[in-house]
């Protein structure tokens, strides 16, 4: 533009010069009349002249190397259609260009161009694009059959048909379908994954509840076995308590209360514990000598121990004989 | 040894049966039946004609045979009697 505006100037420059020489001389300019008497007068003359030669020779070289520049003075714009759209156009682009058709050639050629560079620039990118998809693919595709390999794991049917359909559609070129396949086996693999999380995770918390059971089983029998066991040493031991009705009574309740204050008691202690506590109340009931409490726990045991007692053998009866078989069927019919 | 003991067991068993049949209501039925038939029988034969072979022949079959179930019967309760005391005695 700084061209074009000197361009602009051309026809002016001379005038410019000439006023700027009036006003350094401070003499008229050519249009005023020289003084004939002025001594100096033909000698700006003459310079005036050396000047406008020298001007216009510069006008002409310009003219030459720019001749579009001679359009810039038209400011006229004319409407043009390229490739279908209409735009403003200054008139002296199209005389440069040689006319509006030609114009119209070369715009419509210049936008072409670019975007037909744009595309190409397009086509670039979408290949790199491509080109990284594919990367992605073979790792996850060597991961797939490193995956499978490791743990031998039968794949799906479907997911082996998805896998095939993305190969066939790779080397057929298709490459949308390609991404399509890919995202749809990964997804799958995805939910398998999920789905094998969620198996293991449910496993654990199964097998975790069925320890959690056994082992409350296993407690509550063997605190049975103790607790049975516990019932036979405080009958032995406690015969005075438990031969009475009230006084065990009083002891089972006394358990209770024992166990609600020392829970981690085995029932073997808490039981002792209990007819122990039953045994002293009676005993500070009653308030009687010791040899008395003993004699009287004497008298009420029943199970009575003794050291040389021997279990009295029983009776094996006769084995049955033909002659009594036969008494025995008399009988039954009634015939004795 | 064993097989007689079995045997003898065997009878006194059939013994058991002959008696308690002889004890139930039917076998005091035909009892008391046989020994009606024999009764009357003897009644027919002291009245019957004797030069009369053929009715006395059939009297006296009527009288045997009657007297033959009493006494099958208790045949068989007396042996079983007698197999139970040999029984006792073998054992003893």
């Amino acid at each position: 533009m700084p061209k074009a505006a000197t361009v602009v100037e051309n026809e002016e420059i001379p005038r410019v010069e000439m006023v700027e020489s009036k006003d350094i001389i401070g003499t008229d300019d050519a249009e005023v009349a020289p003084n004939p008497e002025d001594p100096r007068a033909a000698i700006y003359a003459k310079r005036d002249e050396q000047l406008r030669q020298q001007a216009g020779e510069e006008e002409k070289l310009e003219a030459k190397e720019k001749p579009e520049t001679k359009e810039k003075p038209v400011d006229e714009e004319i409407t043009v259609v390229v490739n279908g759209r209409e735009k403003l156009v200054a008139k002296s682009r199209i005389d440069a260009a040689g006319g509006v058709a030609a114009y119209q050639q070369r715009a419509a050629a210049s936008e072409m161009l670019n975007q037909a560079s744009a595309d190409t620039r397009r086509l670039r990118e979408h290949e790199l694009h491509i080109q990284e998809r594919e990367k992605q693919v073979s790792l996850r595709e060597n991961a797939i059959i490193q995956t499978r390999n490791a743990e031998e794991l039968s794949t799906p049917d479907a997911l082996k048909e998805m896998v095939s359909e993305y190969h066939n559609a790779i080397l057929n070129g298709e490459v949308e379908q390609a991404g399509s396949m890919l995202i749809k086996i990964q997804t799958t693999q995805s939910a398998m994954v999920v789905n094998k999380d969620e198996i293991a995770s449910n496993a654990v918390r199964q097998a975790r509840a069925e320890m959690d059971r056994d082992r409350d089983k296993s407690v509550q029998r063997r605190f049975e076995a103790e607790r049975q066991e516990a019932n036979l040493d405080f009958e032995e031991r406690f015969p005075d308590v438990a031969d009475d009705a009230k006084l065990r009574s009083m002891a089972n309740h006394e358990t209770i209360v024992i166990q609600a204050a020392h829970p981690d008691w085995s029932p073997k202690a808490i039981i002792t514990e209990a007819a122990q506590s039953v045994r002293k109340w009676i005993t500070e009931r009653t308030a009687i000598s010791s040899s008395e409490a003993k004699l009287n726990l004497k008298r009420a045991t029943s199970n009575i121990r003794g050291g040389s007692a021997v279990a009295a053998t029983r009776s094996i009866p006769p084995p049955q004989t033909k002659s009594n078989y036969v008494e025995q069927l008399r009988k039954q019919r009634g015939l004795e | 040894m064993i097989d007689e003991e079995d045997e003898l067991l065997q009878i006194a068993k059939l013994g058991i049966e002959a008696e308690a049949f002889v004890r139930s209501p039917l076998g005091k039925y035909l009892m008391l039946k046989a020994n009606a038939e024999i009764s009357a029988a003897m009644d027919d034969l002291v009245s019957a004609d004797p030069a009369d072979v053929k009715l006395n022949t059939e009297i006296r079959v009527h009288i045997h045979t009657a007297k033959m179930f009493i006494i099958w019967v208790n045949e068989a309760a007396n042996i079983g009697r007698q197999a139970h005391n040999q029984l006792r005695s073998l054992e003893e």
